[in-house]
């Protein structure tokens, strides 16, 4: 008899590694991490139709849930359940450490940005940042210009994706307008981790389920009125929105009514939620619509999402907006590649977590540069997101690149170029045998009067064999995130 | 709360009670397929359509149905329609979807046990057409659906907080129950005083006592003796049968109490039509002849209560509204 059940355990003897790609779960030796050593112990003893049916169980329990991402396919909305892997990926609480202390930082001097930008722009006038290159980013929000910050903080939640390669952990992008995927990092740890008992005991996993708590205090931090019990709700999009079941999970959270602009309405400058008992007034608003789309007034005039007046009532100091409008100017990609440099200019500390290399093809040099070498890199639109309007140059056709180059000619302005990372790779449960797949990682640092974290992140997958897109909208999947304590 | 939130509730509860309404009488049309005359059969597809207010496929006016026999394959047809038709507000798939749909979209006002027992519900319903139902004893569906509707509102009983959500769930509800009660009664009634007298088809009324919880209760107080007026009488005004009229307009009369002032004016006119009703059953009723048209008043009545509810709670004029 081997292990919990009498049938074979799950083989990893087929289970290929490849040295361009740091492997999560092994050395390049094959044999397991010192920090995985435990879950493999665990996953060894597992035959190999226990797997199918936990993967099975925890597949089923997102269903019954209904824990489902919104896909439109030629106009048809669609509901799906998002696949989730059952097989945790393990990191040491060392390792997380410091993580959290660069992302900390990295947030931190990102605020500084934004405040000093939509202020004095001094960062703009000592030229460490083209000002041509800010002021006329799609996402700078003249709107916004010496209005101050609630807390000077107009990222209040931030979700930063982070890959790790062998040469360790990068910064792929910062979120800073309406990161989502938080849900899906408490679901999974609901759902796997009743699976593999042994090993979360003895690794003495750190929680992430007190995320809402945490969320909630932040947001209190910003209520303009001084109040015991702010009224606070999340403003979503409407059930049609891909990340609608977020929304609702977090409103659920956080004991916020989950309202849409229709059931707002500002008067006297104050933004009020049509209730069963009447009106009330609103405190905070964390908002998860666009700023093109919040208030029809100032931004798009054509928006039905948003609420007449509520920038009025943002000016007059009556409501806070978490994020604030034109954050998005930071997490431009343009400006990603600045973000080492506004880390140095604002805290005079170096960069704790590493850029990606970035070209920018506003730049000649660096347009020439990607013009060359379209088939080793990976270009993106600077305001793009999703995995959206990307050329993935590796995995591209000869037709492909050459149609690219000319929409890249036509536009340099829109576009930035990085080399194609090898995303680490961690095992999933495929055909009945552990696979490895490329993985990145979106943790969330909420920033108020003090920064909080917890302690994991939202681990996405890239579930299609030999895909580097993790993005749930074009085929990627989710997986538990164990941050380790032993 | 939120007033879509109540409004979402509202008619969460209506969809659910609609779904376990119908499949209710559907368990007992196709049990009827297997031993009554053509006839018989076409007049209880008649009796469903018409008290939906529904056209059956193929456009016949609800109503005006020609009396023509109707065969098996009919049946197939309009169970279909009435079970699994997506087009149809009230098929009971749609029923379900959209119960569903009121439910997902204020999953933060109902309790996470409900809401799977809806979901697991709906994701059972959708997977399903009439092809997969009628070979092997279609009545077996349906009470499996009346069952499932019973045990979402039995997990909400035992799990929902009891908020204005829990009441705007049971007020929903019960509008609903009158509605659709006062219509197939009244149409039932109808029908009756053209039946012969000899007795033959009082197992209908049976039926319905039956479909309803009631027969034991029945029997247990008023005999083995199926009398038309008496099951009437029962199924619209016995106070302690939960699915009589009077009980589920004392239910509204009393979770609208419980929810205090509206910020809209119909507020009190709801509280009013509400007491009107209760009161049209308990005074009136007992004395009327013409018991069809008393259950039309009601209907009326439940009707006008709906649109005062949603004027009261959900969609009230701004400029009267208290601010707080």
């Amino acid at each position: 008899m081997c292990g919990r059940f009498r049938n074979a355990p799950i083989n990893f003897a087929d289970y290929e590694l490849d040295s361009d790609f740091y492997d999560e779960l092994f050395n390049t030796d094959q044999t397991p991490r010192r920090s995985t050593q435990m879950l493999f112990d665990e996953l060894s003893e597992i035959s190999t139709e226990e797997m199918d049916s936990i993967n099975e169980r925890v597949s089923r329990s997102f269903k019954s849930e209904g824990i489902s991402f919104t896909l439109y396919d030629d106009g048809d909305q669609m509901e799906r359940i998002i696949p989730i892997d059952c097989i945790p990926r393990v990191l040491p609480a060392s390792d997380w450490e410091q993580l959290e202390r660069g992302l900390k930082q990295r947030v931190t001097a990102l605020n500084r940005f934004l405040v000093d930008v939509y202020g004095e722009g001094k960062i703009l006038s000592d030229g460490v940042i083209p000002a041509d290159m800010v002021v006329g980013c799609p996402q700078y929000r003249v709107e916004m210009r010496d209005l101050g910050f609630p807390l000077d903080v107009p990222v209040g939640i931030c979700g930063t994706d982070l890959v790790r390669t062998h040469e360790g952990f990068f910064v792929l992008e910062d979120n800073l307008r309406v990161p989502s995927g938080v849900s899906y990092m408490i679901a999974n740890r609901k759902a796997v981790k009743t699976n593999f008992p042994r090993a979360y005991r003895r690794y003495r996993v750190r929680e992430v389920e007190h995320y809402g708590r945490l969320l909630y205090e932040t947001l209190v931090e910003f209520a303009p009125r001084d109040t015991p019990d702010p009224c606070i709700v999340l403003l979503t999009p409407g059930v049609f929105n891909s990340a609608f079941y977020e929304h609702m999970f977090l409103a659920n959270e956080i004991g916020a009514e989950l309202v849409e602009g229709r059931d707002l309405l500002v008067t006297d400058g104050h933004v009020y939620m049509r209730t069963t008992q009447g009106l009330r007034k609103v405190d905070v608003i964390y908002r998860r619509v666009d700023d093109d789309f919040l208030d029809p007034l100032v931004f798009r005039s054509d928006s039905i999402l948003g609420v007449p007046g509520l920038m009025h009532a943002y000016r007059s100091g009556n409501v806070a907006l978490v994020n604030a409008p034109g954050t998005g100017v930071a997490d431009d990609k343009s400006n990603y590649a600045f973000v080492p440099d506004i880390v140095r200019y604002y805290l005079g500390e170096e960069p704790i977590l590493q850029n990606v290399e970035t070209h920018l093809c506003r730049e000649p040099e660096a347009l020439e540069y990607t013009l060359d070498n379209l088939d080793k890199l990976v270009v993106k639109t600077v305001g793009g997101s999703g995995g959206y309007g990307m050329l993935v140059g590796p995995k591209s056709t000869v037709e492909e690149r050459n149609e690219f180059a000319e929409v890249l000619r036509a536009n340099p302005d829109n576009y930035i170029a990085q080399p194609t990372l090898s995303l680490s790779r961690s095992p999933c449960w495929i055909d009945r045998r552990p696979e490895p797949r490329c993985v990145d990682l979106r943790p969330f640092i909420l920033s108020g009067k003090k920064m909080r974290l917890v302690g994991g992140a939202f681990c996405r997958v890239a579930m299609r064999e030999g895909s580097l897109v993790v993005n749930s909208s074009q085929g990627g999947g989710a997986k538990d995130f164990w941050v380790t304590e032993a | 709360m939120l007033a879509r939130s109540a409004q979402g509730l509202y008619w969460m509860g209506r969809y659910l009670e609609r779904a376990e309404h119908l499949s209710r009488l559907m368990e007992l049309q196709v049990g009827a397929l297997v031993d009554r005359p053509t006839p018989e059969i076409m007049l209880g597809w008649k009796r469903i359509y018409t008290h939906l207010e529904a056209q059956p496929p193929g456009g016949v006016e609800a109503g005006t149905w020609p009396d023509e026999d109707y065969s098996l394959a009919d049946s197939f047809t309009l169970a279909g329609d009435l079970t699994f038709e997506t087009n149809n507000h009230y098929s009971i798939k749609q029923c379900f979807a959209a119960g569903r749909e009121n439910a997902r979209q204020n999953r933060h006002c109902v309790s996470s046990e409900m809401w799977t027992c809806l979901n697991l519900a709906y994701l059972r319903i959708q997977d399903l057409n009439i092809e997969d139902i009628w070979p092997q004893a279609p009545q077996r569906f349906y009470a499996e659906t009346v069952r499932e509707v019973n045990t979402i509102l039995g997990v909400a009983g035992a799990t929902m907080y009891r908020d204005e959500g829990w009441q705007f769930l049971q007020i929903g509800r019960n509008v609903e129950h009158i509605q659709l009660m006062t219509s197939l009664l009244r149409i039932q009634s109808a029908d009756t005083d053209a039946w012969p007298r000899d007795g033959s088809r009082d197992f209908e009324w049976l039926s319905l006592l039956h479909s309803y919880h009631a027969d034991e209760a029945y029997q247990h107080y008023h005999g083995m003796n199926i009398r038309p007026l008496l099951v009437l009488n029962m199924m619209v005004a016995d106070e302690r049968l939960p699915t009589s009229v009077v009980f589920a307009s004392e239910q509204v009369r009393t979770r609208l109490q419980e929810l205090g002032d509206a910020p809209g004016k119909s507020g009190e006119v709801a509280g009013r039509f509400a007491g009107r009703l209760s009161s049209l059953i308990r005074y009136e009723w007992p004395d009327t002849e013409d018991h069809a048209r008393m259950l039309a008043r009601a209907h009326t009545l439940a009707f006008r209560l709906h649109e005062q509810i949603s004027e009261a709670w959900f969609d009230y004029e701004i400029d009267e509204t208290a601010r707080h």
